[in-house]
């Protein structure tokens, strides 16, 4: 009895280990784990060259370049944009271009303010403002 | 209704469950489908820009003390969360795969990895939340350790932008939930529905965003 | 089928012929659980209706307080508070529960898959959404009014909003959020129907320009709301949270918060007035039996607008401390932005020249739509001039300058819209000549009530205030007799077209010989819109007075 259950009980974690193996026999896993890797291998490399006095000023630029790397990488191998139709690459398009308009105008007006890249604004003295436990929704 | 067949039709002309009425196919559903979900990411990048401007300016108004402040968050759980992210970010595109190949078990496995890498995500979150009020680092606070001015700015960006990405991860950890659900019930056809690659694409983009978060708010100010 | 028949379909002829297996859309079913829940795009469209008019009442009670206040100098009617809630409440709920959704999310709910030989829009439960969505933005919009108001103006400025007002900023905050969501799903809806289910045979330039219209809306509408998402999100949090993201104690700018406001609210404006646009070439091709004319650049001036629309948002913001570089930036595109209006009037215009022109209610509004349309739009070359708006900024000029716009122009062509349309989606025919005195009335009425404002704010008399010298009494008295004979005018058409539901003469399928697809069906139309394919092979505005003239 004993060792029927046994048996039984080994027959059922073959089973279910059995059972995810199957479940991804035949998955092709390229390109999403290559795309993986390499994620995971520019991520080390943006960690790194943050840590590291090399750019110094402009190391956030370089940060956001592989950023900008990775996110290629993340919309054509994970979102398929490569095989997308092409109004839904405009789609996505325009979702930047539009974000670069609203920067690009915004900095038209703090890039040209007196002082270098300075705002004029000096924070005012603090007057009357309402005590935030006063203000009600 | 459209799947109700009339006396005599057989069953093999009727249309797929998954077609909805309106719609003359499935390759004119799913062209719609995918349209509609990228036409939302797009005012999603817009909603998340108009942070990214905000950081942008003040970046360059205050550059000193801007990044002096970006130095004080947590870099560790920060990546720890970037790995767990890009992880779950493989799960779900190869949860998408399989979908398309009608992988049923692969399908419930890899939605399952996914939501466990978005909690542990929301977890880790969670607790560095809890450090970062406990070192004072939000502006309303009367022991907020730094002194510039510009600092409270930083800071005040890093608990919206996290905090709205938060958000936005939980509604994509609700959405693989209802739909492991469903999959499990096996309600739905995993290859002709769009669910599942709708919500990976979602997913895909939450990643996304958070690939610019992590080096805004946590490699900024960190050099030397 | 070439030609849509123009006899006029016979009411028992109709009746007789058509096929009675299926009702109609309002007949299908009658529970209030079956409208509440409905996915049917044009039930949607009547929910719409609905709401807007609500929202549009709530916002006129507003006005008539205003100008009620207003009538004397002296600021008597209401406390400084009282006032300032009072013309916050009338831009909130105007802006966006009124003039951003009627005309999409009304006529273009009805009619775009009526136009595109389609069933629905592409997301008919997404659909239903939205109208909840906008309602219970309303409904905090309304509970905010209820409680005691904002005080804000409708802009919201910083840092008034965030440090220093003390009423309900941040619910009704929430409220246009909420809302903002309602367009975004609006937008996602037209665009993904415009793409994905035009019948073979409609290529893009074969869609009529209502359609465009809409198209270019949801446009604006997808890539503006959310911005205006997010500047709000950060409103709340400063004030409720105290996250001083415009805090000019931690170096904060408020003049930011105007740059991400108006990124949306600009835009918005086209958002509110392109879909008007579209209604208008419709009305006057029809009632002028024309073709349009230049269809191609009228899709192109829809587009160059909606684009060009937004990079001109810093000139709300002249006055407000903007580097001077980037306000004369700004002018040029505000100049620039313009042509392509001039392009659709100069269109409308020439689209008349040699019609047979007949003055139905439509036709009425829609002209004068074109009129309106044009000084208002002339007197924003006013004020894209940084000289001219350092004077005219918040003044009474700017207020006249977008009324003209948003009610000569917008609330007209609505009104265009409804009574062309009319006898689609109710099956009915409004009493002709009720329509058109209330039509005229509108026109005179509004021009009392806003042509005063122009003189008024080149005189000096500021927005937003309740008290003034009284020099200027002469002018606010002209435009507060006008407010009376303009709400008589928004009256009159609530109760003839409620008449007409019960009483109207029914309509036959097209009572306009009108061209469009929707005219191809009966009025009002089956739950799935067509009882056989609609015929898409006539051209879109095959109008001609000799080829196709209006009688027989």
């Amino acid at each position: 009895m004993s060792a029927e259950s046994e048996k039984a009980g080994t027959a059922a974690k073959d089973t279910m280990s059995a059972r995810a193996k199957r479940a991804f026999e035949g998955l092709d896993l390229f390109p999403e784990v290559t795309v993986f890797a390499a994620l995971v291998g520019l991520a080390a490399l943006s960690l790194v060259l943050a840590l590291l006095p090399l750019f110094g000023s402009l190391s956030l630029v370089v940060s956001l370049l592989i950023a900008g790397v990775m996110a290629a990488l993340v919309l054509i191998f994970f979102m398929h944009m490569r095989r997308a139709m092409t109004v839904v690459v405009l789609s996505g398009m325009a979702g930047v271009v539009w974000l670069l308009i609203l920067f690009g105008l915004t900095l038209s007006d703090y890039l040209t303010r007196a002082g270098p890249f300075g705002s004029s604004i000096e924070p005012p003295p603090a007057v009357g403002r309402v005590g935030e436990g006063e203000r009600g929704l | 209704m459209s799947n109700t067949p009339f006396p005599g039709q057989e069953a093999a002309a009727l249309p797929p469950r998954a077609l909805a009425s309106h719609f003359h196919d499935l390759s004119q559903q799913k062209a719609a489908h995918d349209l509609g979900l990228w036409i939302f990411l797009a005012t999603e990048i817009l909603f998340f820009g108009g942070l990214f401007a905000a950081y942008l300016v003040y970046a360059l108004l205050h550059p000193g003390p801007f990044f002096e402040a970006a130095a004080e968050t947590e870099i560790v759980i920060g990546t720890i969360n970037t790995a767990i992210l890009l992880t779950s970010g493989l799960t779900a595109a190869l949860a998408v795969k399989a979908a398309g190949q009608n992988r049923h078990d692969a399908v419930l496995l890899l939605i399952g990895i996914t939501i466990l890498l978005g909690l542990a995500f929301l977890a880790a979150k969670g607790y560095e939340y809890w450090l970062d009020i406990h070192h004072h680092l939000y502006p309303t606070s009367p022991d907020f350790p730094l002194d510039a001015p510009a600092a409270k700015l930083f800071w005040s960006l890093y608990w919206v932008m996290t905090g709205l990405h938060a958000v936005h991860m939980t509604v994509g950890l609700g959405v693989w939930a209802v739909i492991w659900e469903m999959a499990r019930r096996r309600s739905f056809s995993l290859s002709d529905n769009s669910r599942v690659r709708i919500a990976g694409l979602y997913w895909a983009f939450v990643d996304l965003m958070w690939l610019f978060l992590w080096p805004l708010l946590y490699l900024a100010g960190r050099a030397g | 089928m070439s030609d849509i028949p123009f006899r006029d379909v016979d009411l028992e002829e109709d009746e007789a012929g058509e096929s009675t297996a299926e009702a109609n859309y309002l007949e299908e079913r009658f529970s209030l659980w079956s409208w509440l829940t409905t996915t049917d795009h044009k039930r949607i469209g009547i929910l719409y209706l609905i709401s807007t008019t609500f929202f549009f009442f709530i916002g006129g009670a507003a006005a008539v307080l205003i100008r009620l206040e207003l009538f004397t100098p002296a600021g008597d009617l209401l406390t400084d508070d009282g006032y300032n809630k009072v013309f916050t409440l009338h831009g909130v709920v105007m802006v966006w529960f009124f003039l951003v959704p009627v005309i999409p999310s009304v006529l273009g709910n009805f009619l775009i898959p009526l136009m595109l030989g389609a069933k629905d829009l592409a997301f008919p439960k997404l659909n239903l959404a939205s109208w909840y969505l906008n309602i219970i933005g309303g409904g905090f919009a309304v509970w905010a009014m209820l409680a005691g108001g904002v005080d804000t103006g409708w802009t919201f400025y910083t840092p008034y909003s965030t440090a220093f007002a003390n009423s309900h900023v941040s619910l009704t905050a929430i409220g246009v959020f909420i809302s903002g969501f309602s367009t975004i799903a609006t937008g996602v809806n037209m665009i993904v129907t415009v793409h994905t289910m035009r019948p073979a045979g409609m290529g893009w330039f074969r869609m009529p320009l209502f359609v465009w219209a809409i198209y270019a809306t949801s446009l604006i509408m997808l890539l503006s709301t959310p911005v205006l998402a997010i500047v709000l999100t950060l409103l709340v949090t400063e004030r409720l949270l105290g996250l001083g993201i415009f805090n000019p104690e931690y170096g904060g700018d408020p003049i930011l918060f105007q740059h991400l406001f108006w990124f949306y609210s600009h835009p918005a404006v086209y958002i509110m007035i392109l879909p008007g646009m579209g209604v208008v070439t419709e009305v006057i091709t029809c009632f002028a039996r024309r073709r349009v004319f230049g269809y191609k650049a009228m899709v192109y001036a829809l587009l160059a607008i909606a684009v060009i629309g937004f990079f001109v948002w810093g000139h709300h913001m002249f006055t407000s401390g903007q580097s001077m570089y980037a306000s004369l930036t700004f002018s040029f595109l505000s100049f620039i932005v313009a042509v392509p209006s001039a392009i659709k009037v100069f269109n409308w215009t020439a689209t008349l020249y040699r019609g047979q022109i007949t003055f139905e209610a439509s036709m009425l509004y829609a002209m004068g739509f074109v009129g309106l349309f044009t000084m208002g739009g002339l007197t924003g070359l006013f004020l894209a001039s940084v000289p001219v708006d350092l004077h005219m900024h918040d003044t009474y000029f700017v207020v006249a300058h977008f009324h003209y716009i948003m009610v000569g122009g917008m609330v007209s062509a609505f009104f265009a819209g409804l009574h062309f349309w009319w006898p689609k989606i109710t099956g009915r025919m409004y009493p002709e000549t009720a329509a058109r005195i209330a039509a005229m009335l509108m026109f005179f009425g509004f021009n009392l009530t806003f042509f005063p404002q122009f003189i008024l704010g080149n005189i000096g008399m500021p927005r937003r205030y309740h008290a003034y010298p009284d020099e200027f009494q002469v002018w606010h008295v002209l435009s507060s007799a006008g407010a009376v004979i303009l709400a008589a005018a928004y009256l009159m058409p609530l109760f003839y077209l409620g008449w007409s539901l019960i009483w109207g003469r029914k309509a036959g399928r097209n009572p306009w010989r009108a061209h469009g697809l929707e005219w191809q069906t009966t009025s009002p139309p089956p739950k799935h819109n067509f009882l056989t394919n609609p015929d898409v092979s006539g051209d879109v505005y095959a109008y001609h007075p000799r080829r196709n003239p209006r009688d027989e």
